[in-house]
């Protein structure tokens, strides 16, 4: 299978501090790749590097064979990457029907017909309809986000980000204060999207998720890729075990 | 159906802003003293200025201090091509300066949006200052401390737009076209955007919107509309200099639109008015005037957050229940749809 995403040689450096050491890597398309690793490992800041947040000190990243690092943040959007944070950011001052438009509003009405997941494509308002009803937010759509629990909040948040009909959704600890029952729901969400074509890149401390939801790991510490496997294969490997896991699992 | 709701609203739409030129229309008859037709001459001057610059410090979050630089500008380009340095007609005058100020404005939105948040407000302080100091020192093109004097009146035809009466008629009709245009913006995928600025530019960008293009937009339509009243306020001055338009003058503005209310459209409008006539009846407080200004403006700010406007919707609200239900405008659209309901 092609790959949507390739990462070469990216290095971000704060001053001093090397955040990301050359690292590579590529995402399938279709897949559901994890990238895992202890705090402080540069999870998040190579997020923010894939999704413009930040820009690169070296290295190149490819979306479909097309180099997107020297785009400016909102045209990376609208090519097809979209993502949510570790701390859960909407508009706070609109209500949750409103958030989610802004996504199909501002992508120009992107249409992309590979992709089949709820809100994907079609008129602006049958891909609403289908994003509140999938993530069964029909009865908040007239909230705020201050109103809804954390659970909603992270749900009307990811329907924001899919609102762009993006080819690849990038999840920065999404089940973060999740109950298991509400990260299996979630999970399920994610699966069928992912079923209609969504390629899924998760950052996520939750091992049991992570092992339970991605076919493909990346394990990053001090900046650097220190492994990349199937779950499996991560789990019994040494180097990672040692340095994150802290034993088996 | 859909053609029976469109017609419907377009309807309330005319009938509201006819409704407004009526107001504007009925002061300019109620007013038969010169001195107040004066006063209501320089308050729709302000007018034009603060409605589009509320919607940049106001709508989209950026306190912007040097917003008389471009009053002064458009007012300098036509004292300069009408009676300074050149013989011009006063309409190309005019509509050079809105051109001018406009394209200063655009050059500046690029050193000035590389900076966010109080920086973004002391790279615009400079600016004022900046521009101040060219009107002062720039002979040739301003008359420097001297100023400029005789700007000649606009004329349609053989009319001659000479008197306080029709300075206000005519800065009324361009008080509408501010009014109407900001009112266009703010109700439709502009407003949007630009509450989401204010809120979080960051995610704003992440979910596609092309951040900077909106921010130089307004900031340039927020001059636009500055200069076009720097041009209007030009002939009505038997002279004017640089003390017109200093960073103070540009405190004003963000004064009008605060006090008013912030985000808000008729807010400044409020603002431009309580201030007029605040001015008024201070002036009997003699040399105390300026301290109860000051200590009104305190009043004012601590005890309504929203500004005056927002005081007077929830006075409304309060009276009118039935308008405290009513929905957004994307939540109505919705609703329609059968969605969130």
């Amino acid at each position: 299978m092609s790959a949507i995403l390739e990462v070469r040689d990216v290095s971000k450096r704060f001053g001093g501090v090397e955040a990301v050491k050359n690292v590579s890597f590529e995402i399938a398309r279709g897949g559901f790749v994890g990238l895992i690793g202890p705090n402080g490992a540069g999870k998040t800041t190579m997020v923010n590097l894939i999704s413009k947040h930040q820009s690169l000190t070296g290295g190149a990243i490819y979306l479909d064979g097309e180099p997107i690092h020297p785009l400016p943040v909102f045209r990376v959007a609208r090519d097809g990457i979209s993502r949510t944070y570790q701390q859960n950011r909407l508009f706070l001052e609109d209500s949750v029907i409103d958030n989610i438009r802004t996504g199909m509003v501002w992508s120009g009405g992107t249409i992309r017909k590979e992709l089949s997941y709820p809100g994907a494509h079609g008129p602006e308002d049958a891909r609403l309809k289908a994003l509140v009803d999938f993530f069964e937010l029909a009865p908040y759509c007239n909230a705020m986000p201050s109103d809804l629990s954390h659970v909603l909040r992270r749900r009307a948040e990811i329907a924001q980000a899919l609102a762009l009909a993006p080819k690849l959704l990038l999840l920065d600890e999404p089940f973060a204060g999740f109950s298991r029952e509400e990260s299996e729901e979630l999970l399920g969400l994610l699966r069928e999207c992912r079923h209609g074509g969504l390629t899924i890149l998760l950052i996520e401390h939750n091992m049991e998720v992570v092992m339970q939801a991605c076919e493909h790991l990346y394990v990053m510490h001090h900046g650097a890729l220190l492994a990349a496997g199937t779950p499996t294969e991560i789990k019994s490997n040494r180097e990672v075990v040692s340095v994150y896991l802290g034993g088996e699992l | 159906m859909h053609l029976a709701k469109d017609r419907g609203r377009i309807t309330k739409i005319v009938l509201g802003w006819a409704a407004i030129a009526l107001v504007l229309l009925a002061g300019w008859l109620c007013a038969k003293n010169d001195y107040i037709l004066r006063l209501m001459m320089l308050a729709a001057v302000d007018m034009i200025v603060v409605i589009p610059f509320g919607l940049l410090i106001g709508h989209m979050g950026y306190l912007a201090m040097g917003q008389a630089s471009f009053f002064g500008l458009g007012a300098y380009v036509v004292g300069n091509l009408t009676v300074l340095r050149f013989d011009m007609d006063y309409w190309p005058a005019l509509l050079a300066a809105v051109v001018i100020t406009g394209a200063v404005a655009y050059l500046l939105s690029f050193p000035l949006f590389r900076l966010r948040g109080y920086h973004f407000a002391i790279g615009t302080l400079g600016v004022g200052q900046l521009a101040y100091l060219v009107f002062n020192s720039w002979t040739w093109f301003s008359g420097g401390t001297f100023g400029t004097s005789g700007v000649p009146p606009p004329t349609i035809g053989q009319f001659e737009i000479s008197t306080n009466s029709r300075f206000y008629l005519l800065a009324s009709i361009f008080l509408l076209v501010a009014g109407f245009s900001s009112w266009w913006l703010v109700r439709g995928h502009v407003g949007l955007a630009l509450r989401a600025i204010r809120q979080d530019e960051d995610l704003a960008a992440a979910r596609g919107l092309d951040v900077l293009r909106y921010k130089r937009f307004v900031f340039v339509y927020a001059a636009v509309f500055a200069g076009l009243a720097g041009g209007l306020y030009a002939p009505m001055q038997i002279s004017f200099d640089p003390s017109s338009f200093t960073v103070w003058s540009s405190f004003e503005y963000v004064i009008y639109v605060i006090i008013g209310g912030a985000g808000t459209l008729f807010g400044p409008v409020v603002g431009v008015v309580f201030v007029t006539v605040l001015e008024q009846v201070i002036q009997g407080f003699g040399q105390w005037n300026q301290m109860v200004f000051g200590l009104l403006v305190v009043i004012v700010v601590l005890f309504f957050r929203g500004g005056l406007w927002g005081a007077i919707r929830l006075l409304w609200d309060a009276l009118l229940p039935i308008v405290a239900g009513r929905q957004r405008p994307f939540a109505r659209s919705l609703k329609a749809e059968g969605i969130g309901q």
